[in-house]
């Protein structure tokens, strides 16, 4: 992964929860499923003659609707599994992905780091324990912020016992000789 | 209950079809979904921080998309030799 420096490890990889994937991936297969539903519901209320001819059209389009909706399934799985906190030795490496063709990468060094806080309100945030979380910083961006993440708790102890080993390494670094 | 006739819309419709717009059209999203799903499987290699996972991906995308693609190149032979 050319996002890491040379000798740099990860740590530990944060993602958003995957209740998140599970329901903008459930729009997608309400959408599959609506035609089918229509074809054997919508009998019941309106009689209508559907020649073979006509089924043999309408399943050959519908097979393609559904390779469409396949492959949006994965584009959405991509968008979720692409965004991602990479917490190495060095620093946080804030991964977006935005669709399919955008990516925005930020990183922030541990040294720059003043706070990390985490929000966790709504019913589903509390039940299936994810939030959001927010880096406070020293630099040019003053805030790195990831929503529907997923084990928050763990993600802010992650970083900051990074944040104290650095600070800790450069206290002993400045100690003057007596 | 409203009733209605489909088979007239119907062979209007399909006279409006030949073999070359079905296969046409077959291939034409076949290419549509080639190109996206190979600028797919790119950003799951380049991009992604655990291989095995994106093998797993890959390989249930792809099985998924031929599946659909063999049950709809089944459908275009079909609809060819109702046209023809």
């Amino acid at each position: 992964m050319d996002t890491l420096d040379t000798n740099e490890k990860v740590q530990y990889v944060a993602r958003k929860h995957w209740i998140v994937m599970v329901l903008r991936m459930s729009g997608l297969v309400i959408i599959a499923a609506l035609p089918f539903l229509a074809y054997h519901v919508i009998p019941y209320f309106f009689a209508f003659t559907i020649t073979p001819s006509w089924e043999l059209v309408l399943s050959f389009v519908y097979t393609f609707f559904l390779a469409l909706i396949w492959m949006m399934l994965f584009a959405t799985w991509t968008d979720y599994y692409l965004d991602m906190w990479l917490i190495t030795d060095r620093r946080v490496i804030d991964i977006e992905q935005r669709g399919l063709f955008s990516r925005n990468i930020a990183h922030v060094r541990y040294e720059n780091i003043q706070d990390v806080t985490i929000e966790i309100s709504g019913i589903l945030n509390t039940l299936f324990g994810y939030g959001v979380v927010h880096i406070q910083t020293a630099g040019t961006e003053k805030e790195f912020t990831m929503k529907h993440m997923a084990a928050p708790h763990e993600v802010q102890s992650h970083i900051m016992q990074e944040v104290k080993r650095v600070h800790t390494k450069v206290q002993q670094v400045h100690i003057p000789d007596r | 209950m409203y009733t209605a006739d489909l088979t007239m819309g119907a062979e209007q419709f399909l006279s409006f079809l030949s073999p070359t717009v079905v296969w046409g059209f077959f291939a034409g999203m076949s290419i549509l979904l080639g190109i996206v799903s190979i600028a797919l499987i790119y950003h799951w290699v380049s991009y992604s921080y655990k291989r095995p996972k994106v093998i797993q991906a890959a390989g249930m995308y792809i099985v998924g998309l031929l599946g659909l693609l063999g049950i709809a190149a089944y459908f275009t032979q079909e609809l060819i030799a109702l046209l023809s």
